[in-house]
């Protein structure tokens, strides 16, 4: 056995009290012991996160896990917690200042062996130099696709990841996605200067899942094939749906047909609803999630049955990391698309709400344009109010200004942005900008088309999903396939009644407290057995 | 029930503007409800006794807020009327409108529910009492059934650290283990059955993962903003049980933060300026060392006063005047600064005359 393959295999059954790897996982990590960046493409639930947390414990320096969302992290680190790895925090927008604080301290101090964090906290000169002193071995990039302009869920903050990694003391990287493909890969694979050889991709396909689609002509339409499925489905299992509105209406309606263990979860909702929604669904107390796509990341629920689209996602690879929820028990699961032209306008909708418009292009530019000063300080009220834009478009247009030579640097402060600007010419400048953003909207409109055209073919939805990654349907046949192929419904049917889960019959506070805080009685057990040992 | 959620948080709108009629615009009731820290805004607070409107939706979008507007408009519940020595449009709640809000009383009792709430000087505190509870709870019951392996369902780090803190020496947990539940039955055994079981299933233990407020909603039937005020108005008082009571619940008092935290509801600009002001900076001084306008410094002063935050106002006003300007106030039933000013014959500043109104009316009066 490799030698780098005995010290995985040694750390895996003490710290995580496995005794052998899941598929992929060692094909990642001994290139990375070995001193090689890599890039592993896995499908979430595949246990992409321990092929960072377990180097991490290997390492003499710090492991970062870079990622985009903060729920995301906090889960992570809480999860780690839970099973009793204490070696693990994270740093981003959450954590106030005294907070931050402390935990730089900490981490300097050796704390920590692994430090999830946001790209904005590691664009922080003083955080860098912090991170040097400690020394960084391995950073590791969750959501990789993230960088990639052509990948279907872009974000500004990822392309400064690879000169940021150099800026640590050029440490390993190790890249990992659910998603992504043959272009996106390479592209990574470019940015990060990882051989073809240390790039491990594993299949997309999930044989388990029978993928359903069900052409409709309008919401009524809809709305009696879900209430249908929903009585006969097997549970439990999530409903995905473009738009909170939609959420609502649908979680109301099944209260209306007698569904309650169901509940909506979407952005709109605190952070504790939002966790203790999701907490109700793994434990069990609910049998059905509506939710948008805000749903999902970092759930750790194996026997999840099935996943139904209200709505059609925007791209390929927003789906199959939706329906690869499905079923991580390997138990068969179920996924079905309610299918509906118009609804594709959705997205044409909130496409508008993420860029600016022609006349923000204008405007945003002649903001400073006219100015002679070369540090130039725009607020957020300016920009809200003289170029009429929010907060998520502005970012965009700072990134896109940069790009397009209009300044050259951007820094956030408190109230807004300080700019250096270049010389320009504004009407040229505003045709290059407006043009940089066309191209990256139309290729958001490039992916919609993808998953449209996806749905609109007529031969087996499985072996076009894998050509679509550029994968090749492996010989062998998946029995209940999808709907081309053909699918028995009865496989995911309940097969008993459901249980009803006993309510309460007569409240009692006493009694309710004691199964919560069954105080007094536990504590004398224990005084008990201290007498008579 | 998504209608009757917009019609309800319509009327409660209704029952606020009914107070401001007359002397402010229909808009002011949305920044009211937002919770704008503006010292216009805290200032109504304290002179309509607005509380329990301050905050009362801080999520409110504009886009709802106008089709409110429109809804009361469009059933003539209110009209618009124009407004002296002013430019904007003032509005009055018509015949119809008080009809409609005695109506609406009697069948949800929304004044009652709203008495309870005070979105200024307690709803704050309240919440962060809320999670505190929840939290400790949670760990408690963990700590019981000897199973740490939990997600604690409050992902604020300092409330973390604290209930962290709180239990953390073989003592402290003692005291918690064993008396918690005995302060909770204490606690919820005030309140009727089913106001006891909504409490209840709010909290997270092991076997059980609280319900959200909307949840608890469906659960009984209710249109959710009627239960949102319920249950803001029913923390509070839960809030103000153990606050005033702390011989009875020695271990949930120890989840209430202290009044330091009283400071944190002025904005932190208004924080600078107090803190010059202490060093005896006068207005002026202030104004130039911060690079402000005047009239924001004295815009703060009065969030001071309004906060009730100590400070000696005696240098800008006197008791006496207080306490003229607002018997003139009184006497013709306006807290409109220009016409106090015009029949105080204009020997008053205007930061004088909102001084003494907010020193009458908050909590330094
Ligand atoms: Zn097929």
């Amino acid at each position: 056995m490799d030698k780098n393959l005995l010290v995985l295999s040694d750390a895996l059954q003490a710290k995580f009290g496995h005794t052998s790897f899941r598929e992929g996982q060692k094909e990642i990590m001994v290139p990375l012991l070995q001193g090689n960046h890599v890039l592993g493409i896995m499908s979430t639930g595949g246990g992409k996160s321990l092929t960072y947390q377990l180097p991490a414990y290997l390492f003499p320096g710090i492991t970062l896990v870079v990622s985009p969302l903060i729920s995301l992290m906090v889960d992570q680190v809480q999860k780690l917690q839970k099973h009793g790895h204490r070696y693990a925090t994270y740093l981003n927008s959450s954590l106030d200042r005294d907070e931050m604080r402390i935990v730089m301290e900490e981490v300097v101090a050796g704390v920590y062996q692994l430090l999830y964090i946001s790209p904005e906290k590691l664009m922080q000169p003083q955080v860098i130099s912090l991170l040097r002193k400690r020394g960084v071995s391995l950073v590791a990039i969750d959501e990789a696709h993230c960088i990639s302009q052509w990948g279907h869920d872009f974000r500004t903050d990822y392309l400064k990841l690879p000169d940021l990694v150099n800026s640590l003391g050029n440490p390993l990287v190790l890249a990992v996605t659910a998603t992504a493909t043959a272009e996106v890969q390479r592209e990574i694979g470019e940015l990060f200067q990882i051989l073809p050889e240390h790039q491990v991709r594993l299949t997309v396909n999930r044989p388990t899942i029978a993928i359903d689609v069900k052409w409709v002509k309008n919401d009524a339409e809809k709305q009696e094939i879900l209430f249908s499925q929903l009585k006969e489905l097997r549970m439990p299992g999530i409903v995905y749906c473009s738009t909170r509105q939609t959420v609502d209406k649908l979680v109301a309606k099944c209260h209306g047909e007698g569904l309650h263990r169901v509940s909506g979860f979407h952005g709109g909702m605190n952070p504790m609803e939002r966790i203790l929604i999701q907490e109700q669904f793994v434990q069990n107390q609910l049998d059905i999630i509506f939710a948008t796509n805000a749903f999902g990341m970092g759930i750790d629920k194996p026997d999840i049955r099935f996943v139904l689209h209200y709505h059609t996602p925007s791209s390929m690879e927003a789906y199959t990391q939706e329906i690869g929820r499905i079923g991580r028990d390997n138990q068969p699961g179920y996924a079905c698309l309610y299918y509906r032209e118009e609804d594709l306008l959705i997205h044409h909708r909130l496409f508008a709400q993420e860029y600016p418009t022609v006349e923000e292009v204008i405007r945003f530019i002649h903001l400073f344009a006219r100015n002679q000063e070369e540090f130039n300080t725009l607020t957020h009220e300016q920009l809200f109010e003289e170029v009429g834009v929010g907060e998520n478009v502005t970012r965009l247009l700072f990134y896109y200004a940069e790009k397009a030579g209009a300044i050259s640097s951007v820094h956030q402060l408190k109230n807004g942005y300080e700019i250096r600007k270049n010389v320009f010419q504004p009407e040229q400048m505003i045709e290059q900008l407006w043009g940089i953003i066309q191209q990256v909207k139309s290729q958001k409109y490039q992916k919609l088309k993808g998953i449209q055209d996806w749905l609109q073919g007529d031969s087996c939805l499985r072996g076009r999903m894998l050509t679509y990654f550029g994968e090749e349907m492996a010989g062998h046949h998946v029995v209940n396939c999808c709907v081309h192929c053909g699918i028995d419904p009865t496989m995911y049917e309940k097969k008993e009644m459901s249980v009803e889960i006993p309510t309460r019959l007569v409240w009692d506070l006493k009694t309710a407290l004691s199964q919560l805080l069954p105080g007094v009685t536990h504590y004398e057990k224990g005084e008990h057995h201290e007498d008579n040992p | 029930m998504e209608d009757q959620n917009f019609t309800i948080i319509s009327y409660v709108m209704l029952t606020g503007l009914a107070i401001v009629e007359r002397e402010r615009t229909v808009q002011s009731l949305y920044h009211m409800v937002r919770g704008r820290k503006a010292s216009q805004v805290l200032q109504d607070v304290h002179h309509f006794v607005l509380y329990p409107y301050y905050r009362l939706f801080p999520q409110l979008s504009r886009e709802s807020w106008d089709e409110i507007v429109k809804y009361l408009h469009d059933n003539k519940y209110i009209e618009e009327m124009n407004w002296t020595d002013h430019n904007k449009k003032s509005f009055y709640v018509t015949e119809k409108g008080r009809e409609k809000i005695k109506e609406v009383d009697n069948e949800h009792q929304l004044t009652y529910k709203l008495s309870l709430i005070d979105g200024l000087r307690f709803t704050p505190k309240v919440e962060r009492f809320r999670k505190h509870l929840h939290l400790v709870v949670q760990t408690v019951s963990h700590l019981l059934f000897e199973d740490m392996r939990f997600s604690p369902i409050i992902s604020h780090k300092d409330i973390q650290r604290t209930v962290k803190q709180l239990l953390a020496t073989p003592q402290a947990r003692k005291a918690w283990i064993t008396g918690l539940e005995r302060e909770l039955y204490q606690l919820l055994s005030i309140y009727s059955a089913d106001i006891q079981e909504q409490l209840f299933d709010q909290l997270t233990g092991v076997g059980q993962v609280g319900m959200t407020w909307q949840q608890l909603a469906y659960k009984n039937n209710m249109p959710l903003v009627l239960f949102q005020l319920s249950m803001t108005g029913i923390w509070t008082q839960v809030y103000k049980e153990v606050e005033e009571n702390h011989d009875k619940y020695p271990l949930l008092t120890m989840l209430i933060e202290d009044d330091s935290r009283a400071l944190l509801s002025v904005s932190t600009s208004t924080m600078e300026t107090y803190r010059l002001l202490q060093k005896g900076a006068d207005i002026q001084e202030i104004a130039v060392r911060r690079n402000i306008k005047s009239n924001t410094v004295e815009d703060h002063i009065i969030e001071i006063a309004l906060a009730g935050i100590p400070l000696d106002f005696s240098r800008w006003i006197t008791k006496g005047q207080i306490n003229e300007v607002n018997q003139v106030s009184k006497q013709y039933e306006t807290k409109r600064l220009r016409l106090i000013k015009d029949e105080l014959g204009n020997s008053y500043t205007y930061l004088q005359i909102r001084l003494a109104l907010a020193l009458k009316g908050g909590p330094n009066g």
